[in-house]
């Protein structure tokens, strides 16, 4: 079922918490610092929740260190992707981070792993893995060799 | 006795024996109360839907007045019959109970059977057979039951099917269905129905009834059908058949009425019934060499000589005493030389024996070889797993093996990986031909010859300009025809017989090849050859690319790197996009 975030109007304040994101993109749970939390942020124009631009006075400096937002009006985490200014308003460009948003969810899931960094099997062929173009070589003798001492055999008819 | 059980896992179920002189039945029933079973109540507005719709016959609620004062409605417990089964008959002047169950049949609806009965015990003035019954009939043995006063003196008539047990209107309504699934009776009604089936059981005399009683063997268990109604579609209920002597019910592939797919049979589960690998391999033991050989026949006679032993027999070849005497019977003394060979496998040897040819013993005595074949033990190899992976078996490690006078022969890495191998030899010392036999301990420890190659260890030594290879095969077939053409008696035919073995054609032609000696120009020590793969292991590989899982559980369970093949997104709730996007990240490889 799809979530709906409250109906929202061009032109209604939101309060939406900036941060800085030091996680890999891969990261499901990231790690977050600096938690700053801005009222007064705007949609600009029409928006999409998945990749919302977010409208703000003020100087740029104030945000511009940031690169991940959380807008709790639409209960999801967004990467920033862009700045601009425009008219004196900066216009926040976001693009939502699905693992973020859903991660406590998405760990809950059942799955089968199909590579992992800990729980594999290494019995199984492993495409990716790399060898080098030469063999390693060993020999292992069996520990009771013929002797090189021959025997005659002499086969008579009539003996 | 026999018993009868109901199916497990089905609640509710009630199993009851009846037992009477040389019949027992038992039922399962399936309490259908209407606060838990919500078809209760269309079960019973269909069947008045239909009767009075269809059928125009109107429902008789004063059946058992006693029982039902205020006749049935939709709150009155209906119990479904199965599996009563009547296996025989016995006499009895008792009464029948009366019964009235619903009377609505019809194949593609539902079922509801009905039992009948007569006034009279098996008369003519009913036919209890209710294969013949038609809706006329119906009609009016419904329009009797309702005006019927007492059941006394009357006995059921009704027809007992084998499996089902169950009396029906197969043509009510001019539908017919052989195998209906069940009786519905009010509730209470049972015990009469089996009290008189059983305890009252029929009457004598003459009857048409039609029953079709069925012994059932002591000691024996049955199970009888069952129904699990799951919806108010009986086409979607489940329908249980009976297996006779079987602690099982077989859930049927389709209910015994309605449609048959007419594209072919439905798919049901099936598969996974292997035994996994519980299995038990079978030790092949190893033969050894045979013990008869050509030696045995006497024939011949093989000896190992030192050097200095054929040096002796050499001067004594060439002695006057023994051309003297060999010369009268044959032309070459040398053709009584069968072979000389160098060979590096040692044989058996017995005690030492003058060396004989063409009859005339030697004053050289050389041990005698006993047996034609021997086999040696080279000896076994553990072959390890250096990786504990993959790379230790097939496409990357290749295993194979230096067997001395055969050859090099390679192995099934999957199979000689994580096993021993061990190696042995067996050698015609009269030919000079090998076999090298490889078997193969699996880490279960059963050992079985996977492998053998065959090759030559043996140099002949010319002696003369003859050859050797026909001059054998020839030296052969000439004693057995010597033994024919004197009547079988080989027995020291060559020494005693005056006849000339010039008819044993020797091709005097120059023999110096040692072609069968290849073997003996390689090395003399059987190894093992395995040429692993160089694994280029970078450091935080398994952190960056993972390595193959295939293992299940919750997406928490796993931690670091991964990789989601299969996952099913249950409680988010995200649009369709953010779901589509969260399924390729996670294939896509993500951190827990």
């Amino acid at each position: 079922m799809t979530k709906c975030p409250p109906l929202l109007k061009r032109g209604d304040f939101l309060n939406v918490t900036f941060y800085k994101n030091n996680s890999d993109k891969r990261v499901i749970t990231k790690t977050l610092t600096g938690a700053t939390t801005v009222s007064g942020v705007s949609l600009y124009d029409s928006t999409s929740v998945t990749a919302p631009v977010l409208k703000m006075s003020g100087g740029a400096s104030k945000i511009a260190s940031f690169n991940y937002v959380y807008i709790p009006d639409f209960g999801r985490y967004y990467y920033i992707t862009d700045f601009t200014v425009e008219n004196g308003y900066i216009l926040i460009s976001c693009k939502v981070d699905v693992l973020m948003s859903y991660a406590t969810s998405i760990k809950a899931c059942d799955c089968i792993a199909k590579r992992q960094e800990q729980k594999f099997n290494f019995y199984l062929n492993d495409e990716k893995f790399q060898t080098y173009q030469y063999d390693k070589q060993f020999i292992h003798k069996f520990n009771t060799p013929f002797s090189k001492l021959s025997n005659f055999i002499l086969v008579t008819q009539g003996g | 006795m026999p018993t009868f059980k109901g199916y497990n896992g089905v609640p509710d179920i009630v199993t009851t024996d009846f037992s009477c002189a040389s019949a027992t039945v038992s039922k399962i029933l399936y309490d259908y109360d209407p606060p838990t079973y919500p078809y209760r109540s269309n079960y019973w507005q269909r069947a008045n839907a239909f009767l009075n719709s269809s059928a125009g016959i109107p429902l008789d609620l004063s059946i058992f007045p006693e029982l039902f004062p205020d006749g049935y409605d939709e709150q009155t417990p209906l119990k479904i019959y199965d599996g009563i089964y009547l296996v025989s008959l016995h006499e009895t002047a008792r009464p029948s109970p009366d019964t009235e169950p619903l009377a609505n049949y019809y194949a593609m609806e539902w079922l509801i059977s009905s039992v009948t009965y007569g006034q009279y015990p098996w008369s003519g003035n009913y036919d209890h057979d209710l294969d013949e019954f038609t809706e006329t009939n119906v009609t009016a043995l419904i329009s009797f039951k309702t005006n019927w006063s007492g059941p006394v003196g009357s006995v059921f008539g009704f027809k007992v099917r084998p499996l089902l047990g169950v009396a029906y209107f197969p043509y009510l309504y001019d539908v017919y269905d052989p195998d209906p699934i069940g009786i519905i009776f009010p509730q209470g009604c049972y015990a009469f129905l089996l009290d008189g089936m059983l305890n009252v059981g029929f009457s004598s005399g003459t009857t048409t009834c039609v029953v079709n009683p069925k012994t059932i063997e002591n000691d024996a268990e049955y199970v009888l059908d069952a129904l699990v109604p799951t919806s108010d579609n009986p086409l979607t209920w489940r329908y249980w058949t009976l297996y006779q002597s079987s602690q099982r019910l077989r859930l049927m592939t389709r209910p015994p009425f309605g449609t048959i797919n007419q594209d072919g049979d439905n798919s049901q589960p099936d598969g996974g019934h292997g035994n996994y690998g519980d299995e038990e391999s079978d030790v092949i033991p190893s033969d050894g060499v045979p013990t008869i050989s050509a030696v045995s026949s006497g024939f011949i006679k093989m000896y190992n000589p030192s050097l200095q032993n054929l040096l002796d027999f050499r001067d004594f070849l060439y002695s006057t005493s023994f051309i003297d005497n060999v010369m009268k019977l044959i032309d070459n003394p040398m053709d009584y030389i069968i072979a000389l060979m160098l060979n590096p496998a040692s044989p058996n040897t017995g005690t030492n024996e003058n060396i004989g040819a063409g009859g005339i013993s030697s004053n050289v005595s050389a041990p005698i070889i006993a047996n034609q074949y021997k086999e040696f033990d080279c000896g076994e190899i553990n072959i390890e797993e250096c990786y504990g992976g993959f790379l230790d078996y097939d496409n990357m490690t290749r295993v194979s093996v230096y067997l001395p006078f055969c050859g090099t022969m390679k192995l099934d890495t999957n199979i000689v990986m994580h096993s021993t191998i061990k190696l042995r030899y067996a050698v015609d010392f009269l030919t000079g031909d090998c076999i090298a036999k490889v078997y193969v301990r699996n880490n279960h420890g059963v050992m079985a010859e996977f492998y053998f190659k065959e090759g030559n260890c043996a140099c002949m030594i010319p002696m003369t300009g003859n050859n050797y290879a026909s001059f054998f095969a020839g030296a052969l077939g000439a004693i057995s025809g010597i033994g024919s053409a004197i009547g079988g008696n080989v027995a020291g035919g060559l020494t005693t017989s005056a006849q000339s073995i010039a008819s044993m054609h020797v091709e005097h032609e120059r023999v110096g090849n040692i072609q069968k000696g290849h073997g003996l120009l390689g090395n003399y020590t059987p190894y093992v050859i395995i040429e692993r793969p160089a694994q280029s292991f970078p450091s935080g590989n398994n952190a960056l690319l993972g390595r193959p899982s295939n293992i299940g559980g919750k997406v928490n369970s796993f931690s670091g790197y991964t990789e989601i093949e299969y996952i099913k997104l249950d409680g988010i709730q995200a649009t369709d996009a953010e779901l589509e996007e969260i399924k390729q990240l996670l294939a896509d490889g993500v951190y827990i």
